[in-house]
């Protein structure tokens, strides 16, 4: 925390993590009608995991993106036989992915940015304040 | 012979400079004010380089360019601040009647 700027650069961080996340969002909502044939790999919602940042390194903390992972569970068959990807069954694979869920965590990814964006207003406003400081 | 006499004399200029503002090796007011200057322009650089590639579409997002133009911002109205404060010392001290 030795930078005068500590808070701004932890704040970025903070704004980093939740743009990523709204990319992550991004990708699987508009993965969401992806359907597969059922002997290909089905589309899986992808997770960003947050990492904190170490408070004793160059940047004074944050947090920064620690892994990727996809959602787990069995893909829906849907029974398609007209479709170009069904199989000899007459099934299309579909999605492992909530499009609910997406909506509530971009909700989530959205208000996190703005709190990020308040704290570096919030640093800003106290930094600016300190200079004026014993001002006649 | 004479080449000699001139080395010594350097060693008692450089023991010897002692200035008004106390400045031994280089750490006096001046020297603090210009590293300030030095960090202040970093900054401005920062941010410079920063909007030029959001601008030219390159791997920076915009909350970095708002960090570095907000960061250049204060390094700014700080050096700014200081100079007003010096030059009101010096001022006072100016008009010190005698």
């Amino acid at each position: 925390m030795s930078s005068a700027f500590a808070s701004l650069d932890i704040a970025k961080t903070g704004m980093g993590f939740a743009h990523y996340w709204e990319e992550t969002i991004a990708h699987n909502i508009s993965n969401i009608n992806t359907y597969t044939r059922t002997s290909e790999k089905p589309f899986r919602a992808r997770m960003v995991v947050a990492t904190p940042i170490d408070t004793n390194s160059a940047s004074g903390g944050g947090v920064a993106v620690g892994g990727i992972l996809e959602q787990a569970g069995d893909a829906p068959l849907l029974n398609a036989p007209d479709s170009p990807l069904a199989d000899a069954n007459g099934y299309v694979q579909g999605t492992v992915d909530d499009l609910a869920g997406q909506m509530s965590d971009l909700i989530l990814a959205a208000r996190a940015y703005q709190a990020n964006i308040s704290v570096q207003r919030e640093a800003r406003e106290s930094l600016e304040a300190a200079t004026s400081l014993g001002r006649a | 012979m004479p080449l000699t006499s001139i080395a010594s004399i350097a060693p008692i200029g450089a023991s010897g400079s002692q200035g008004v503002g106390g400045s031994k090796s280089g750490g006096g007011f001046g020297d603090l004010i210009t590293k300030g200057i030095d960090n202040v322009n970093g900054l401005q650089q920062a941010a410079d380089a920063a909007l030029s590639s959001f601008a030219s579409g390159g791997p920076v997002q915009i909350h970095e360019v708002m960090a570095a133009t907000s960061k250049a911002t204060l390094g700014m109205q700080v050096m700014v601040e200081i100079r007003n404060r010096a030059l009101e010392a010096y001022q006072q001290i100016s008009n010190i009647q005698v």
